[in-house]
C-alpha cells in the first residue's frame, strides 16, 4: 500500500485510529481536504459547508474503523471522498436544492448516518450523568464500551496496572449507575 | 457489574460477535441469572450509545482543531503548540496571580487596620510629667516612638535584669472626665524576648486624669503593682500612686523616686475623681 498522507499508508492510518493516534486521524482528515473543498466551492457551497461535511465524513469513517466494519475495495482516500460526496448531496437536498448524483459517483456506501444520534429519554438522562463524570472516567468508559477494548489493552495504552484500570472502571460504572438508578427510582 | 459477561454484552450489542458467539450468548441471555440482571443489560446498551455520542462529539472537536491548524498553516502562521509546557506555564501564572491577589488583599487589610489604629491614637499626647513619673516609678521609660505613637519601650529595663524568663505586663488606660469608670482599651502581652513595646491606643479627649495599672513580674526582682494617677486639676496637680489602698504623691523634682504622703483633703479629692 502506498503512503497516502503524511507518510502514512492506508493501513497505518486505520491502525493508528484504532490505537487513538492523533496523527493518524489528522492524516485521514487531510487526505482529500483540498480536493473536496474545491469540489464544494464548485457545487453551490462554501468553505464552512465543506469543513462541516468533511468532519462528519471523517467521523463516519472513524466509526467504521472502530466497529471493524470498514471494507475497502479501493483506497481510503477514494472511500472518504465517496462518503464526503454522499453527505454533501444529502446536505444539498436537505437545503431544498435538487441535485442529481453524478454518474461516476457510484461507490457503494451503505448505512451512512451522520445525523446526531437520536437518544431515548433514558439515554438523554444517562448522557447528563455521564457528562458529570470526570474526563478520565469518560475516556475510560468510552474505550471500554464504545471502542470495545479489553482491560489489558487499556492498561497497556495508559501505562497502568490492569488491576488499577479494573478498579477505576468499576468505580466509574458504579458512580454512573448509582446516579442513574436514583433517577429511575 | 460482572466483567465476564459485560465484555460479551458489549460485543453482542455492537454486533461484533460471530454468528456462533451470538447464538451462544443469546442462549445465556435467557438464563435466570441474566434475567435477574436485566436492568444492567439495558444499562450497558444505553451506556454504549452514550459513549458513542461522547466519542463523536470529542472527535468533532479534534477535527475542528485540525482545521484551525491547517488554516493557520495555509496563512503561513505558526500554530500555537499546546504542550505540557504551556499547561505548566498556565498553572504557574494562575498560581502567581492568586498569590498576588491574596497578598494584595492582606496588604490592604493591614493598611486599613493600621490607619484605624492611627486614627485612635490621634490626640494621644501624654503629658511629659506623667511620662517622667511613670518612668521613675516603674523604671520603664514611657516614650514616644515610631510615627509619634506613644508607647512603652521596655528594652533598657529588661537589659538591666539579670534573669528574665517571663515578663508580663498588663496595661490599661482609663478615661476620666466626669465618669472614671470605663476601661477604654486593654492590652496584655507576654514577653520573652529582648524588646517589648506596648501602645496605648485610645484617649478620651476630655481626659484630665489618667490611670495606668501596671503589673510587671519577672522571675527575679522586678514586680510592681498599683495605679499611677495623674491629675491635672487646679487643686490637685501631679502624679499620684495608689498602692495597697494608700495614695502617694510622686515628687517630680527628685532625681530618684520619692513617694510623699498625701494629705487628707487631697485623698478626698483623689477619691472623688477616681471613684466617681
Amino acid at each position: 500500500m502506498k503512503a497516502s498522507e503524511g507518510g502514512y499508508t492506508d493501513i497505518e492510518i486505520i491502525e493508528g485510529i484504532k490505537n487513538n493516534e492523533s496523527r493518524a486521524l489528522e492524516c485521514l482528515y487531510r487526505l482529500n481536504r483540498e480536493s473536496f473543498f474545491n469540489y464544494v466551492r464548485l457545487n453551490s457551497g462554501n468553505d464552512d459547508d465543506a469543513k462541516d461535511v468533511l468532519q462528519d465524513a471523517v467521523i463516519v469513517v472513524h466509526e467504521k474503523v472502530i466497529e471493524n466494519k470498514l471494507v475497502l475495495t479501493s483506497s481510503l482516500k477514494t472511500y472518504l471522498t465517496a462518503v464526503c460526496n454522499n453527505l454533501w448531496y444529502k446536505k444539498l437536498r436537505g437545503m431544498g436544492k435538487e441535485v442529481a448524483m453524478p454518474e461516476y459517483f457510484n461507490y457503494a456506501i451503505e448505512d451512512i448516518d451522520t445525523d446526531n444520534e437520536e437518544m431515548s429519554e433514558r439515554e438523554s438522562k444517562l448522557m447528563q450523568y455521564f457528562d458529570r463524570l470526570g474526563e478520565k472516567c469518560k475516556e475510560l468508559l468510552t474505550e471500554r464500551f464504545w471502542k470495545n477494548k479489553k482491560m489489558a489493552e487499556i492498561a497497556d495504552e495508559t501505562d497502568k496496572n490492569i488491576q488499577a484500570v479494573k478498579m477505576e472502571s468499576s468505580r466509574c460504572i458504579e458512580k454512573l449507575s448509582r446516579m442513574y438508578q436514583k433517577t429511575l427510582g | 457489574m460482572k466483567s465476564e459477561w459485560v465484555d460479551q454484552l458489549v460485543r453482542y450489542v455492537s454486533g461484533r460477535m460471530t454468528d456462533e458467539e451470538r447464538r451462544s450468548f443469546s442462549f445465556w441471555m435467557q438464563s435466570e441469572q441474566m434475567r435477574a440482571e436485566q436492568w444492567q443489560v439495558k444499562f450497558i446498551a444505553e451506556l454504549m450509545t452514550v459513549t458513542k455520542i461522547f466519542s463523536k462529539r470529542k472527535l468533532k472537536t479534534d477535527l475542528q482543531a485540525f482545521e484551525r491548524k491547517i488554516e493557520l498553516e495555509e496563512r503561513g502562521e505558526e500554530p500555537k503548540k499546546k504542550g505540557r509546557f504551556s499547561r505548566w506555564w498556565k498553572w504557574l501564572v494562575g498560581g502567581i496571580l492568586i498569590l498576588l491577589t491574596l497578598l494584595f488583599g492582606l496588604f490592604i487589610f493591614q493598611e486599613r487596620m493600621e490607619r484605624q489604629r492611627l486614627r485612635w491614637m490621634q490626640g494621644l499626647d501624654l503629658p511629659p510629667m506623667l511620662k517622667d513619673g511613670f518612668t521613675r516609678l516603674f523604671k520603664i521609660p514611657l516614650i514616644e516612638i515610631r510615627d509619634g505613637r506613644p508607647g512603652f519601650v521596655l528594652q533598657d529595663t529588661i537589659k538591666e535584669m539579670a534573669v528574665l524568663e517571663v515578663f508580663q505586663v498588663d496595661v490599661y488606660l482609663q478615661g476620666s472626665g466626669r465618669k472614671f469608670s470605663h476601661s477604654e482599651q486593654y492590652h496584655s502581652y507576654k514577653y520573652t524576648g529582648e524588646e517589648l513595646t506596648l501602645y496605648l491606643v485610645e484617649r478620651d479627649s476630655a481626659v484630665q486624669l489618667y490611670r495606668f495599672n501596671v503589673k510587671a513580674q519577672t522571675s527575679e526582682s522586678f514586680s510592681k503593682e498599683g495605679e499611677l494617677i495623674m491629675v491635672d486639676k487646679p487643686a490637685l496637680q501631679g502624679i499620684y500612686l495608689f498602692m495597697k489602698n494608700d495614695f502617694y504623691k510622686i515628687d517630680s523634682r527628685a532625681t530618684d523616686t520619692i513617694l510623699s504622703p498625701v494629705s487628707d483633703p487631697e485623698i478626698a479629692l483623689l477619691k472623688y475623681y477616681t471613684e466617681k
